[in-house]
């Protein structure tokens, strides 16, 4: 699939693509490597793996990492109940201790987590490593195998290689680093925060009813609060939660009093509520401008670099 | 593929690696070659897109991968090549001595300027200030030494520090003989060598996490006076426990953790061949940002980083800010040691603290580092603290 389909493909299903996510969505699937995705939260990592999915009309396979995560709650576990009975019934049948070990750790006793689920699939499914940042290193170590060779060792059976190879997509929030070794069998994609001009793309395809106005000075907004200090910077997904709230609210333009009582869908720390008080002056001037800063024509510095910057001078 | 196409991405490739200390090796070239292959050379933007995708690793390497592309891929203009002009001679004033050989490194033989020095015993003081501000070649340091008066009470810090910082327990669940949970897999692993029959019970328990300590040490000339107390405790720590990772900075970072374990062999308590990373000028933020960037292995959730500086910067104040953002995100808990906070009169004001104040979850002073084991709970510092 071309980088042009695949804008075209996810933008049908309300996610915007850029060239860099489309061309590396393009290679993973044309070099058969895992893609890792980086960025902060809340900017469509996990969606996009979701929407992947749904193009390719295949299977998402989600793991969804957290600290203590081992392998036999990601690969496989050995059904040991299951494992006693067939022991217990065995027992005055006259079959050697070695024969019986052999029996209860026959595949029919297995039970496949998602990575071993991922890699028997007779169809290739899109396997989805969510926030591997959360769990621990030697999980990390643990993923080497299956990462590079797309294959599995259980020690008591062997190693099991896929039968079609999964479109591995790997996210992380960044919030440990992650080892070379693992860094080195991925391909990779950074997603920071969307342009303005890309945030109203994102709210006017994921909210077809939402007025221009009130798009333009959401997505300007939110590109003021990401530039301040809060322990948890929005995201997009704030950014659609808030558009949602104000659409629900029936709002048509953002006001001070409309921005306090929504504040939630945005900023979900009370700290970062006092610094948004402490902003009032200089986010007033964002909203009281000339048509509520939404009317005005985009400036070259509205897009990349430096905008966040220019726009509070 | 054409084969000046092959051999300018293999060329790349080495730059990068070369230049910017990208991990990529020939498996790296060939995928990048293949990605070409995949993505066709029309457009300049999927090139970079693709080539970004298969060379880069982490976000750090995002803009120094973008610079050296545009740099290697514009170099060869379309048309016929026009002769060169002849170099224009430079018509700037004649530089002084004194600037010359700053930058040759010689300034220690060279006099200082009688006029713009102060005089008196002052003189060598101020012209060592001078030479760091000149140039931070002119810096470079030989050897200090850990003063071993005042070293028990460093320990002393140092062990309360390791010992006392609030821990916290893993979620991980791992064997242990008085856990809080049964262990049905490894009980029934165990029965079978007792033919199904338990005997042993297994269980499960939260082992404690023991915190990592990162420490900066500012090693500029401002700092000169607290030197020796500041590396008396990054020795005592160091000695202490092996989860310590000790950076020094001036223009430069350095890692001194190897240095540090073996000062003190031999009754031998130096620190030799430090160059730039003390008794230079001060930035903060580019070696914050190294750290982070070169480092970024020692940072996580249960980092403890203890910046000691007065936080007298020269640099540029927005990475600061953006390298202090970073850290705060990648880290358990941030802890600057001013020298001067314990002074009744000090407010925060130096631009250096006012960028990193927002992200410190304490502000103490030398005297204070042994109440650095009282930081519980994350706590956020104020401008008026």
């Amino acid at each position: 699939m071309k980088a042009a389909q695949v804008q075209e493909r996810f933008a049908q299903r309300g996610f915007i693509a850029d060239e860099d996510f489309a061309t590396s969505i393009e290679l993973m699937l044309a070099l058969e490597k895992p893609l890792l995705v980086e960025g902060p939260a809340g900017v469509g990592k996990t969606e996009s793996a979701k929407v992947l999915a749904d193009v390719l009309d295949t299977k998402l396979i989600r793991l969804q990492c957290y600290e203590g995560l081992d392998a036999a709650n990601a690969l496989y576990e050995w059904n040991y109940p299951k494992q006693l009975l067939h022991i217990r019934l065995t027992e005055n049948s006259g079959i050697s201790l070695a024969e019986r070990e052999t029996q209860i750790f026959d595949k029919s006793f297995l039970l496949a987590r998602p990575l071993l689920e991922a890699i028997s699939a007779d169809r290739a499914p899109v396997l989805l490593i969510d926030e591997i940042d959360r769990a621990e290193e030697a999980f990390e170590a643990f993923l080497l195998e299956l990462l590079g060779e797309f294959q599995v060792t259980i020690p008591e059976i062997g190693t099991i290689r896929a039968k079609a190879r999964p479109f591995v997509i790997v996210t992380s929030n960044r919030t440990r680093d992650l080892s070379d070794a693992l860094r080195r069998r991925c391909l990779y994609l950074w997603i920071g925060y969307p342009s303005l001009g890309r945030e109203i793309a994102i709210l006017h395809a994921r909210l077809p009813g939402l007025n221009e106005r009130l798009a333009r000075q959401i997505a300007r907004f939110m590109e003021f609060l990401r530039a301040q200090p809060f322990e948890r910077v929005p995201g997009t997904a704030e950014s659609l939660d808030w558009a949602l709230a104000l659409v629900r609210l029936h709002r048509d333009a953002l006001d001070e009093e409309t921005l306090e009582r929504t504040a939630g869908c945005i900023l979900k720390v009370q700290e970062d509520w006092e610094l948004l008080r402490s902003l009032r002056p200089r986010y007033e001037t964002l909203l009281h401008g000339p048509d509520g800063g939404a009317s005005r024509e985009p400036h070259e510095a509205d897009y990349g670099l430096g905008s966040v910057r220019a726009n509070l001078r | 593929m054409n084969g000046s196409l092959t051999a300018a991405v293999v060329e790349f490739c080495s730059r990068l690696r070369g230049d910017h200390e990208f991990i990529i090796g020939p498996r790296e070239a060939r995928e990048a070659l293949r990605a070409i292959e995949t993505v066709g050379v029309e457009s300049r933007g999927r090139v970079a897109a693709a080539l970004r995708t298969i060379c880069c690793s982490r976000a750090e390497e995002i803009e120094p991968f973008d610079r050296a592309f545009a740099a290697f891929f514009s170099t060869k203009s379309f048309g016929i090549a026009q002769p060169k002009h002849a170099e224009r001679r430079r018509t700037r004033p004649n530089r002084t001595r004194l600037q010359r050989t700053a930058e040759n490194g010689e300034a220690a033989a060279v006099a200082p300027q009688p006029s713009a020095l102060p005089q008196g015993e002052d003189l060598a003081q101020a012209w060592q200030v001078r030479r760091a501000r000149y140039s931070p070649a002119a810096s470079a340091a030989g050897a200090i030494a850990i003063p071993t008066e005042g070293l028990d009470a460093a320990f002393a810090d140092a062990e309360r520090l390791i010992a006392r910082l609030h821990l916290v327990r893993s979620l991980r669940w791992k064997p242990q003989a008085r856990g809080e949970r049964f262990d049905l897999r490894r009980t029934l692993r165990a029965s079978l060598r007792t033919a199904g029959d338990v005997v042993v019970p297994h269980r499960l328990g939260h082992p404690l996490r023991d915190p990592r300590f990162v420490l900066l040490l500012d090693g500029s000339r401002s700092m000169a006076e607290h030197g020796p107390r500041m590396l008396q405790f990054a020795y005592a720590l160091c000695r202490r426990t092996r989860r310590a990772s000790v950076f020094l900075f001036s223009t430069k970072l350095r890692d001194v953790t190897r240095k540090l374990r073996d000062a003190g062999r031999g009754g031998r308590y130096r620190l030799d061949d430090l160059g730039e990373a003390w008794g230079g000028g001060t930035r903060i933020g580019a070696s914050l940002a190294e750290c982070v960037r070169k480092h970024g292995a020692h940072l996580g959730d249960r980092t403890f980083v203890i910046v000691i500086s007065d936080g007298l910067d020269v640099g540029d104040i927005p990475q600061l800010k953006h390298a202090m953002r970073e850290l705060a995100r990648r880290c358990a808990a941030i802890a600057w040691v001013n020298p001067h906070a314990g002074e009744p009169s000090f407010t925060p004001s130096a631009s250096g603290m006012q960028a990193a104040l927002p992200y410190l979850n304490m502000l103490a002073s030398l005297d204070e580092l042994r109440g650095l084991a009282n930081l519980g709970k994350r706590r956020k510092v104020t401008a008026g603290a």
